[in-house]
C-alpha cells in the first residue's frame, strides 16, 4: 500500500496492509464460549492496591548529578540575588556590602557555569544551547538569561574591584540586578518542567521556595563578608528570606499531598529538608540576636543559613529523584485523577 | 501567553503540520497489538541490528522473561512479560476428556499405573478428565517510543537536537545533542536515555532512514505474528478499534487500547497499543500528561516570585535604615 | 570516596565565593569614588 498516489510523495510500503489481515486473524481466548457473568470483566471500582511492572519505574530517571544541578541550584540563587542585594546596598550607600555582593555574585556564576558544562555528556558542544532560543526550554530560556546576566555581572565586580570606570560598573551593576532574579528563579521552573512527580506538582511553589532560598543566601553571603554596620539590609533579606523558604515548602508539601511529598519528608531528601530548614531557622534567629552586635556571630548566622539553603536545594532535588525512581508516585496520582474524572 | 506555546499545544492533530512543514505526508506510526505478541523479542533484535543500538548487558532480570527491564538509550523496543493467575477471556484448557468409552476407563482402574519418569503435570489424584480451569495467563508486549503528539522531550530540548519529522515522528540529531540530560527526566512514558559512555540521548526514530524510502521500520518488518503493525495514525487508530470490538466480542473484556485517544494528556501518541490490563501493569503511565502543559503556569508563577525577589531586596535595603 | 571526590568542584566554589566575598567586603579597603560611607546598621 501506498501512503499516497502522488508520485512526488515519500512511499512507504506496508507489508501489513489491512486487506491481508483476515488470514493472519487470531482471536485470543475465543476457543471457548464465556462461563458465567463476570469473567474478564474490567473492574468498575479501582483497585485499591497499587500495580506495576515488577516495581520498576516509569520515569526514567535523571541523569542530572546531585553535585553539578542541585550545586547549581543553590549557586545560581545565590549568584542572582547577590547581584540584585548588592545594587541596592549600592545606591543606599554600603559600598563594602556592594562590593562583598559583586564579587560572590560573579564567583558563585563561575561555579554555576562549571556545573552546568560538566553535567552535559558532551561539554564540548555547550554552545550548541545557542543555537536556538526556545521558551518551551527552560533550560534554553536559562541559558540566554545567563548570557545577559553574566557578563553584566562580571563587568559589575570587575570595575568595584579595580574602582575603575564606576560609571560603567554602575550601568552593569544596575543591569544585573535586574537580570539576577530571573537567573535565581527560572530554575524552579528548570526543574518543574518535567514528568519528575515532586517537583513538576510543585510547579507553583518552587518559584516561592527558591526566590526564599535566593533571597536568605544572599542575605547570608552579605552577612559573612561585609562589615556590621552596614549588614542592616542582609539581616532583613535573611529574616524574610528564610520565612518564605520555610513556608513556601510547608505550601508545597500540602499541595503535593500526602502521598507525593513523601520524599521531601522521608529518606535522603527529608533528612536534608528538615536539616536545611533547622540550620536556616537557626541561622535566622543568630543573625536577628546576637548577630546584631557581634561580628562573628553575624558570620556564623551566615554560614549557617548558607549551609541551610544548600541543604534545601539538595533537598529537594534528592526529593525529585526519589519520586521519579517509585513507579507509585507516578501511578497513584494519576490513577486518582483518572478517578476524578470517570466519576465526577 | 503570547509565544507559540499555546498555539503549539493546541495544535491540531498533525503534528508535522503544526512543526511548519507546509505539505507533510500522512502521520505515521505504529499499532502494537499485545494480544498476539508471542514474546519472540524479534522486534528488539531487528531494532539493534537495524539502528546498531550497542548492547546493553545480556542479563537474567528474574522478572520472567525480561532481559531488557525497560526503554532507553540502548533499549528502543522493549518487550514486557507479565504472568498473571489469571484466564484469559473465557479461555479453555482443551484438557477435558469427555468422549473415553467407558470399558476403556474401566480397564485403566484395573491396571496398577508404572512411573514411565516423565515429568508430571496436572492433578495429583489420578483423576481423568478433571483439569479445572487453566487460570494463567502470559502478557507480552513490545513497548516503543510513543512519537507524542506533544512531545515533552522535543519540547524541553535547548539545542533543537530533538526535532519533528515529516511523517510526525520525533527523532534526535546526535550531530547536534550536547547531552543535556532534559529530556530524559521529561518524557512521562520513561522511554528516551542518556548513553553512558557516548553522553548523547539515543531513542527509536521511527527508523527514520527506512521511512524515508519507503520502507517500514525494523521491528514492524519482523515482528513474526503482526503484533507490531506499523502504517498511517489515522488508519492504525480504525484498525485498532476494530481489533478491540473483536476481542471484547470474543470475551477478553479486559483488552483495551492504550495512546489512541487525541484528547488525553499528550495529544494521543504515534503508537497505540491494544493491552489486556491496566497499562501500570506494563510499566505505562495510565494518564500521562507533557509536563509543557503546565509551562505558561510555571513561567508566570517564576515572574511573580522574580518580582517579589527584587521588591523584597529593595525594600530590606531602602525600608528602615537602622 | 569517589562520590566525595565528586562533591569537590562544587564545595570549592562555595569555599571561593565566600572567601573572595569576605576579602572584598572587609572594611578599610580602599572604596570606589561615587559611593558615600555608608550608615550604621548595626546597634
Amino acid at each position: 500500500m501506498t501512503v499516497r498516489d502522488d508520485a512526488s510523495q515519500t512511499d512507504v510500503r506496508m507489508d501489513d496492509d489491512p486487506r491481508l489481515r483476515p488470514e493472519r486473524e487470531a482471536v485470543v481466548g475465543s476457543a471457548g464460549r464465556r462461563r458465567g457473568p463476570g469473567r474478564g470483566e474490567r473492574l468498575m471500582v479501582p483497585r485499591a492496591e497499587f500495580r506495576s511492572y515488577y516495581g520498576l519505574p516509569v520515569l526514567n530517571e535523571p541523569t542530572w548529578e546531585a553535585h553539578d544541578i542541585a550545586g547549581y541550584l543553590f549557586l545560581g540563587g545565590l549568584a542572582g540575588a547577590s547581584s540584585t542585594l548588592a545594587a541596592a546596598a549600592e545606591l543606599t550607600g554600603r559600598p563594602h556590602l556592594a562590593r562583598a555582593g559583586k564579587v560572590g555574585a560573579v564567583c558563585a556564576l563561575g561555579g554555576s557555569m562549571y556545573a552546568l558544562i560538566h553535567d552535559l555528556g558532551r561539554p564540548e558542544r555547550f554552545v550548541n544551547m545557542l543555537r536556538v532560543l526556545k521558551v518551551t526550554s527552560p533550560m534554553s530560556v536559562g541559558t540566554w538569561i545567563l548570557t545577559v546576566y553574566g557578563p553584566q555581572a562580571g563587568l559589575a565586580a570587575l570595575t568595584s574591584v579595580t574602582g575603575r570606570f564606576p560609571r560603567l560598573g554602575r550601568i552593569a551593576a544596575l543591569g544585573a540586578a535586574l537580570t539576577g532574579p530571573a537567573v535565581a528563579t527560572y530554575t524552579a521552573v528548570l526543574v518543574s518542567d518535567t514528568a519528575v512527580p515532586v517537583w513538576h506538582d510543585a510547579h507553583r511553589e518552587l518559584p516561592l521556595l527558591f526566590a526564599g532560598s535566593a533571597v536568605a543566601s544572599a542575605g547570608a553571603l552579605g552577612l559573612l563578608a561585609a562589615p556590621l554596620e552596614e549588614t542592616g539590609p542582609a539581616r532583613r533579606a535573611v529574616l524574610v528570606g528564610v520565612v518564605t523558604e520555610y513556608a513556601a515548602a510547608k505550601l508545597m508539601e500540602r499541595r503535593l499531598g500526602p502521598l507525593v511529598a513523601e520524599p521531601l519528608k522521608r529518606g535522603r531528601g527529608g533528612l536534608l529538608m528538615r536539616l536545611g530548614e533547622a540550620l536556616s531557622l537557626t541561622g535566622a534567629l543568630v543573625s536577628q540576636t546576637a548577630g546584631r552586635r557581634s561580628r562573628g556571630a553575624a558570620a556564623l548566622a551566615g554560614a549557617a543559613v548558607l549551609a541551610g539553603s544548600i541543604c534545601v536545594r539538595f533537598g529537594v532535588f534528592q526529593a525529585g529523584m526519589a519520586s521519579a525512581r517509585d513507579p507509585k508516585y507516578t501511578v497513584e496520582p494519576q490513577r486518582a485523577r483518572l478517578g476524578e474524572e470517570s466519576h465526577p | 501567553m503570547a509565544f507559540d506555546l499555546d498555539r503549539g499545544l493546541a495544535e491540531t492533530q498533525d503534528p508535522a503540520a503544526s512543526s511548519g512543514y507546509p505539505d507533510p505526508p500522512e502521520r505515521m506510526g505504529f499499532f502494537t497489538d499485545t494480544s498476539v505478541c508471542i514474546g519472540c523479542k524479534a522486534c528488539e533484535v531487528a531494532c539493534k541490528e537495524w539502528n546498531a543500538v550497542p548492547e546493553d548487558g545480556l542479563n537474567f532480570t528474574a522478572m520472567s522473561y525480561d532481559n531488557t527491564v525497560g526503554l532507553g538509550a540502548d533499549t528502543w523496543r522493549h518487550v514486557a512479560f507479565v504472568e498473571q493467575p489469571r484466564g484469559l477471556g473465557g479461555q479453555e484448557s482443551g484438557l477435558t476428556v469427555v468422549d473415553v468409552p467407558g470399558p476403556t476407563v474401566e480397564r485403566a482402574h484395573t491396571r496398577t499405573p508404572v512411573s514411565l519418569g516423565m515429568p508430571a503435570s496436572g492433578p495429583g489424584d489420578g483423576q481423568v478428565g478433571g483439569v479445572p480451569d487453566m487460570d494463567f495467563r502470559w502478557l507480552m508486549a513490545s513497548d516503543v517510543c510513543k512519537h507524542c503528539t506533544h512531545a515533552a522531550c522535543l519540547d524541553v530540548c535547548p539545542t533543537g537536537a530533538l526535532f519533528r519529522t515529516e511523517f510526525g515522528s520525533v527523532v534526535v540529531q546526535e550531530d547536534v545533542c550536547n547531552g543535556c540530560g532534559y529530556c530524559v527526566p521529561a518524557c512521562p512514558f520513561g522511554v528516551i536515555g542518556k548513553r553512558e559512555d557516548d553522553g548523547r540521548a539515543w531513542k527509536c526514530t521511527l527508523c527514520y532512514d527506512r521511512l524515508g524510502v519507503g520502507q517500514e521500520p525494523a521491528c514492524a518488518k519482523t515482528c513474526p505474528t503482526d503484533s507490531i503493525q506499523f502504517g498511517e495514525v489515522e488508519e492504525l487508530r480504525e484498525r485498532a478499534a476494530r481489533r478491540l470490538a473483536q476481542l471484547h466480542d470474543a470475551g477478553v473484556g479486559s483488552a483495551r487500547l492504550y495512546g489512541h485517544d487525541p484528547d488525553d494528556g499528550v495529544g494521543g501518541t504515534g503508537s497505540i497499543f491494544l493491552l489486556l490490563d491496566e497499562p501500570e501493569v506494563y510499566g505505562l503511565p495510565p494518564d500521562p500528561v507533557v509536563t509543557t502543559r503546565d509551562l505558561p503556569s510555571m513561567w508566570r508563577h517564576a515572574a511573580v516570585a522574580a518580582g517579589a525577589l527584587l521588591a523584597v531586596l529593595a525594600a530590606v535595603s531602602w525600608g528602615s535604615r537602622r | 570516596m569517589r562520590k566525595i571526590v565528586s562533591y569537590l568542584p562544587f564545595a570549592t566554589a562555595v569555599a571561593v565565593t565566600c572567601l573572595a566575598s569576605w576579602l572584598a567586603g572587609r572594611p578599610g579597603r580602599a572604596v570606589p569614588t561615587g559611593t558615600r560611607r555608608g550608615e550604621r546598621d548595626g546597634h
